[in-house]
């Protein structure tokens, strides 16, 4: 029991250990000549996270319709969530691209994360397949990783 | 040479495991080793890292194959 109960905590420590890294901006550098932005530098990131839980979704949606898990009907769903998810997540991305501080392009940015936000509550909301949340939870937890980063920065609107 | 990552957060967490068998001191001590990694890591992305414009553009490539893949679902369900 002792044993296993020091195996747990060490396994807690690797796990902070990874997430720490995940969260981190410092393996982003800024281009010569340009003034470095926290904020924008994590949109590009939290982008990068939702598009790898857009990949990893196609990816299990794929394999439960081939078991005959989902139906044609959920799978066309999730389909449609996902297609909404990474177009609004690339369209945040390209227009971060245009401001060289968060401040400046706060207003357009929140505009598209708004749509953003809105395609990710259509799929929780109407995209998890009955029986199977744990597996849909992974692909949630991809794409809320990057939400997590993306909501506090839009806490307060466009202003 | 190449720096692969993700192969060292594994080491750093097959470290961890290992020193949580032999006690709380250990696992205390392999946080702490987690902890310096950490900050390695974190040097060795700075003095190598990639910008802003560098991460869009692989967002931009992945996103891109992942429309493509929903296409081919959508027009497969129809």
């Amino acid at each position: 029991m002792k044993n296993l109960k020091r195996r747990l905590i060490s396994c807690f420590l690797a796990s902070l250990l990874v997430m720490s890294v995940g969260c981190k901006t410092s393996g982003v550098i800024t281009t010569p000549g340009k003034p470095r932005d926290e904020n924008l530098i994590k949109i590009a990131l939290a982008s990068k996270d939702i598009t790898a839980g857009v990949t990893f979704g196609i990816k299990i949606k794929r394999a439960l319709l081939a078991d005959g898990k989902i139906s044609k009907a959920t799978s066309s769903a999730i389909t449609t969530y996902l297609t909404k998810i990474q177009t609004a997540t690339d369209e945040l991305a390209a227009k971060s691209l245009e401001f060289d501080t968060f401040t400046a392009g706060k207003a357009d940015l929140f505009k598209l994360f708004t749509a953003l936000e809105d395609a990710r509550k259509d799929l929780v909301t109407n995209g998890t397949i009955p029986g199977f949340t744990g597996v849909t939870a992974e692909t949630f937890t991809a794409i809320d990783a990057g939400f997590n980063v993306l909501s506090p920065m839009f806490s307060g609107g466009g202003q | 040479m190449t720096f692969d990552i993700h192969k060292l957060l594994q080491i750093a967490g097959q470290i961890a495991t290992e020193a949580g068998q032999f006690g709380v001191p250990y696992v205390g001590l392999a946080g702490a080793i987690g902890t310096e990694l950490d900050k390695l890591i974190s040097n060795l992305a700075d003095a190598k890292g990639v910008t802003r414009e560098q991460v869009i553009a692989d967002v931009q490539v992945a996103g891109a194959a992942n429309l493509i893949e929903l296409a081919k679902d959508a027009a497969n369900q129809e």
